[in-house]
């Protein structure tokens, strides 16, 4: 990785000032930045999870998953069966219960689009309800390279499922990779 | 005189229970005695609170995730979220909302011992915890 860097920073520095502003960032599915949506230009970076009654119920138990990262047939599905959440009893009281289903759709991918969800969910079965964001296709896609042994034995990574311990960003919506530092590993690029 | 300072004692002693009374663990304590639960125990709760039960991953018990020592944080045992510190010693927060410890009981005892908590038993484990 510091040879790409240490490549990179060299083409840029050859390539004089003048090119910098043309260049990405950083390389990967980056054509996809941006897309059009209902003739709209989609915003990248996820609307942050900031309801107050979503982050407590939610975010008292794990990472506040953004709602713009699933399709809201996904968040009422999950919310219907909190008794059995992932294996875990997370029932609410009706009246919140009804409460986040409503923020949760509203503010679902499918609903408020951006280039994450595009990019995660944009090969989504449209008949398919997934529970697991680590199960979209675009999720899959962006994590496949990453090997076995970065997540084995990790104390900091049980799996896939807690975005901020490697996307540093991830709490405002944001999932660069050049924001991604891998704990016991470091930066990464492919 | 004599009169007077009983009276005082007399109302510093309603004062004191009523203040009592007010606080959410009685409150939660007192529906737990409606519901039929009779005395409280600390060292039932503690026993309670360190018990494991099998679960399908394995033996569970509130300190799974909470771990062993009350005045420091836990961890999910899944998510690896931090969990602050439960005992009330170290962290205000803590059985202050009736509300929010009927949540946790209902999650957290079907979680950790299969089903939901008995008065007898949610009353056993606030009385210990709230001494932590």
């Amino acid at each position: 990785m510091k040879t790409f860097h240490l490549v990179s920073t060299l083409a840029l520095l050859g390539g004089g000032l003048l090119t910098l502003s043309a260049l990405p960032l950083y390389a990967d599915d980056d054509e996809h930045e941006h897309h059009e949506h209902e003739g709209k230009r989609a915003k990248h970076a996820l609307t942050m999870a900031n309801d107050p009654s979503y982050v407590e119920e939610c975010a008292a138990c794990h990472f506040a998953y953004q709602p713009g990262l699933l399709p809201a047939r996904s968040w009422q599905k999950m919310l219907g069966n909190l008794s059995d959440h992932f294996g875990e009893n997370a029932e609410l009281e009706v009246d919140k219960q009804q409460q986040l289903t409503t923020y949760l759709m509203e503010n679902a991918g499918d609903v408020k689009p951006s280039g994450i969800y595009y990019e995660l969910a944009g090969r989504l079965n449209k008949k398919a309800t997934p529970l697991r964001i680590s199960q979209l296709p675009g999720f899959v896609h962006e994590h496949e390279d990453i090997p076995a042994r970065v997540l084995k034995n990790n104390p900091d990574l049980s799996s896939f499922s807690q975005c901020q311990q490697c996307h540093t960003d991830a709490k405002n919506g944001s999932y660069e990779e050049y924001k991604v530092n891998i704990p016991g590993y470091g930066r990464w690029d492919d | 005189m004599k009169k007077w300072a009983l009276t005082c004692t007399t109302s510093f002693v309603l004062l004191t229970s009523s203040v009592q009374a007010e606080t959410p663990v009685d409150t939660l304590l007192q529906s737990y005695q409606s519901a039929g639960a009779t005395h409280f125990s600390a060292e039932a709760g503690k026993t309670l609170w360190f018990k494991s039960f099998p679960g399908k991953d394995g033996q569970r018990s509130c300190t799974t995730c909470h771990g062993e020592n009350l005045t420091q944080a836990g961890k999910h045992a899944t998510t690896g979220k931090t969990i602050q510190a439960m005992a009330p010693s170290v962290n205000k927060k803590r059985l202050m909302q009736v509300k929010k410890m009927n949540k946790w009981f209902k999650r957290n005892c079907k979680w950790t011992l299969g089903r939901e908590c008995t008065a007898q038993e949610k009353g056993d484990l606030l009385s210990f915890l709230r001494t932590q």
